[in-house]
């Protein structure tokens, strides 16, 4: 099944890259085996117009995960650095 | 000082569940049709009449837009018309402002329920309301006109006009109080009271409305043009009951709420099983709030129903940015309409019978009294709406055809410019700069997103020419352009936003007061999907002090900060101050979100979009890891040797 541009859950319910193939996840746990990385949020580019830091006391990140084989980028969220992860599925 | 609930407020809380019709309201007798009548209408009868239904919606919005004198609701259609059963279920909703078709429901069955024994509902009558509690509108400024809709003496259903009105009082210009703590701070709500009294206009509750505003001709004239508007929906549904009988027309009004519910519940039934999580950020609540408040959103898919549960979600808080249950289903329908219904019936009676929604009183889009709701439409109602939109497009993902229907977010947020003074013909003038309407479109899985093509909750919005505002107000625009950068990368780049530039022009006193509120300046608010980059963060700055009349004077319009000059002032997110005419103020709106990795865009279309201004020759290199040459062609071999060492760099490898 697919389930968006980057990622299909196969018959054994595993979370599968659709350009590599490599396993990413599970369908309860689709990022389990994702690559992550945080950085600043100026890193997304002159999009971030000013420093988070003018508005805000908390840090602000551009969190990313990525294809473990291919390095595709999976997920892109600009949050405060102290907040869980949310954004997801579950099928 | 903390929020303190006011005893006795409950009453105008509502569940926006269906009422009972079987039940006494006063003296009415409502019109009801069996379920053997409903299914018993041929099919030609039910699109004759289903179209013609459809038909005055539309023409109640016409007749707002002709009556009344706001640029707002004239040139930006920044309101809403709806049509609802005699029980108040929404039958139809026009192309208008959605969010405002949301909770029309809600208001007509408190009116039922709370207006029907005292003061009594009757023929000619017509109920104001700007009670966001009760339903209606999102905040205080989106006034409601009901008006039940008699034949040959029982109740046959109801329509509703509201809009958006530029001052309705309360501590700033605009009714946008950004101190504010609590909603007493703002204009203060009116629950549903009979404006129009068999017929005749209530002068008396007439000044006790117009009173309160610092503009009240022009907020007359849109109360005329609501009363208008249902008046011209009565007189055309009575035609269409006089044509086909009172049955058949109550009949096509069941059917296509029943329709809209079937549709609906296929289509659902055809997509998988899951749920979906999404957050939505607002940076700051009020002026001096520096906290980041956060919706939550896991939306589950169960065979044909979806459940939106809003658990996790912030509490309410001392500010301006919270919203009410009716803000939260305004939040929710815009995106369920044109998402999930492009070709279902827009009926909001039958397809809120496919949602259930999970949320606890007191959060920040579920509000309890006194919190303060002033910015409530377009902060948490619109947070919610993004928060709805990446979870029902994340589903539509799943399904390669339905995928064709989803968008990521569109424009974060409304960035908020307000006017307020003398305007050039030496009268008081107050409104709200619609040219945040040009936000740019979320990316598509297949496409990019639309170049400022609007919002997402209003499919008939627009902006008003920027002549008509110099014309309308004491302005001169320096430029109103697209942005660069200012849609989300991805492989399908979101729809880039726009800015405006301008300076106060010709007023007698020599400026304007100027209102800012607009969030999304910490942290951006149209998020990507799948990979895609959210659309650029708000930003809004002033410039004081300029010589941008004597360039003027000069014969030329300054295109740039550096050509402007003075002294830049960063706007925080929410801010008031004057503006003299050589002060010059930047808005810059949000775009849409991208869909999918920027690197695996086609290059060449990095090259055009560089060529076009959409996006930067910088990002074309750092985000999209396009190498372009001397001619501004895409150079493929040296772009896959950077792309390839980006993708290691991003994740955190060493390259």
């Amino acid at each position: 099944m697919i389930i968006d541009m980057n990622l299909e859950l196969d018959d054994a319910r595993v979370a599968r890259c659709r350009h590599c193939g490599t396993q990413v996840g599970t369908a309860d746990d689709p990022f389990s085996r994702a690559r992550r990385a945080e950085r600043p949020s100026s890193d997304a580019g002159s999009g971030v117009h000013a420093d988070p830091a003018i508005f805000s006391d908390r840090d602000v990140v551009l969190r990313q995960r990525f294809c473990p084989g291919c390095l595709t980028l999976l997920s892109t969220e600009i949050v405060p650095r102290d907040e869980e992860e949310v954004r997801g599925w579950r099928m | 000082m903390a929020l303190i609930p006011v005893a006795g407020s409950e009453r105008f809380a509502q569940d926006g569940q269906p009422i009972d019709t079987a039940q006494k309201f006063g003296d009415l007798t409502l019109h009801t049709v069996g379920d053997d009548v409903v299914d018993g209408v041929d099919p030609l009868t039910y699109e004759v009449v289903r179209h013609r239904l459809v038909a005055i919606t539309n023409e109640m919005g016409d007749t707002i837009k002709r009556m009344s004198g706001s640029v707002v609701v004239t040139d930006c259609n920044d309101f809403g018309a709806g049509i609802m059963d005699e029980g108040g279920e929404t039958i139809q909703v026009g192309l208008y402002n959605t969010q405002l078709g949301a909770s029309l429901d809600m208001a007509a069955r408190w009116t039922l329920e709370n207006r029907s024994s005292e003061p009594g509902i009757h023929e000619g009558d017509q109920f104001l309301c700007n009670d966001p509690w009760v339903g209606g509108g999102l905040h205080q400024n989106d006034v409601t006109v009901l008006a039940p809709v008699f034949f040959d003496g029982e109740l046959f259903c109801w329509t509703g006009a509201v809009a958006h009105q530029v001052d309705l009082g309360g501590v700033s210009p605009g009714s946008w109080s950004v101190e504010g703590r609590d909603v007493f701070w703002e204009s203060l709500p009116i629950p549903p009271i009979p404006i129009v009294e068999r017929g005749r206009l209530r002068v008396d509750v007439e000044d006790m409305y117009l009173r309160r505003s610092r503009v009240p001709r022009l907020i007359g004239l849109d109360l005329r043009a609501k009363i208008g508007a249902n008046n011209v929906a009565k007189e055309r549904i009575l035609e269409l009951v006089e044509k086909y009988g009172p049955g058949t027309v109550k009949a096509v009004m069941k059917r296509m709420m029943k329709d809209a519910e079937t549709r609906l519940r296929d289509k659902l039934r055809s997509l998988p099983d899951g749920e979906w999580s999404a957050v939505a950020h607002q940076d700051g609540g009020r002026a001096g709030d520096r906290e980041i408040h956060r919706i939550r959103l896991t939306m589950r898919k169960a065979d044909d129903r979806l459940i939106f549960d809003f658990t996790g979600t912030d509490q309410q808080v001392e500010g301006i940015i919270n919203c009410t249950f009716a803000g939260l289903r305004g939040g929710i329908l815009p995106i369920v309409l044109t998402m999930l219904c492009p070709d279902i019936p827009w009926a909001p009676g039958g397809i809120y019978r496919c949602l259930e929604i999970v949320s606890e009183p007191g959060t920040i889009n579920n509000c309890t009294f006194p919190a303060g709701i002033g910015k409530a439409s377009v902060s948490s109602a619109w947070a919610t709406q993004n928060a709805a939109s990446e979870t029902i497009a994340s589903m539509l993902h799943t399904d390669p055809v339905l995928a064709g229907s989803a968008m990521s977010v569109c424009c974060g947020t409304w960035d908020l410019a307000l006017l307020a003074g003398v305007d050039q013909r030496g009268g008081g003038f107050v409104t709200m700069l619609c040219d945040s309407m040009a936000g740019g479109l979320g990316a598509k899985v297949d496409g990019d997103g639309v170049d400022s093509g609007g919002v997402n909750c209003i499919p008939m919005g627009r902006i008003a020419d920027v002549e008509i505002n110099e014309f309308s107000f004491p302005m001169l625009y320096l430029w109103r352009r697209e942005e660069v950068d200012s849609g989300g990368p991805g492989e399908y780049r979101g729809g880039v936003g726009a800015s405006s530039c301008f300076v106060p022009h010709d007023s007698p006193i020599g400026g304007v007061h100027l209102v800012v509120s607009a969030t999304g300046k910490a942290i951006p608010q149209a998020s990507g999907l799948s990979g895609g980059y959210p659309a650029a963060t708000q930003w809004d700055v002033l410039m004081r002090g300029t010589d941008v009349l004597e360039q003027f004077a000069a014969g030329r319009i300054p295109q740039s900060f550096e050509a402007i000059g003075g002294a830049d002032e960063l706007m925080p997110v929410h801010h008031e101050t004057d503006m003299s005419d050589r002060d010059v103020y930047f808005t810059h709106w949000q775009g849409g979100g991208g869909v999918g990795d920027p690197l695996r865009r086609s290059p060449e279309r990095v090259a055009a979009d560089v060529s076009d201004g959409t996006v930067s020759a910088a990002s074309a290199g750092t985000i999209y890891g396009v190498v372009l040459d001397g001619s501004g062609n895409a150079d493929l071999p040296a772009t896959d040797a950077r792309r390839t060492e980006l993708r290691r760099e991003r994740a955190g490898l060493a390259s």
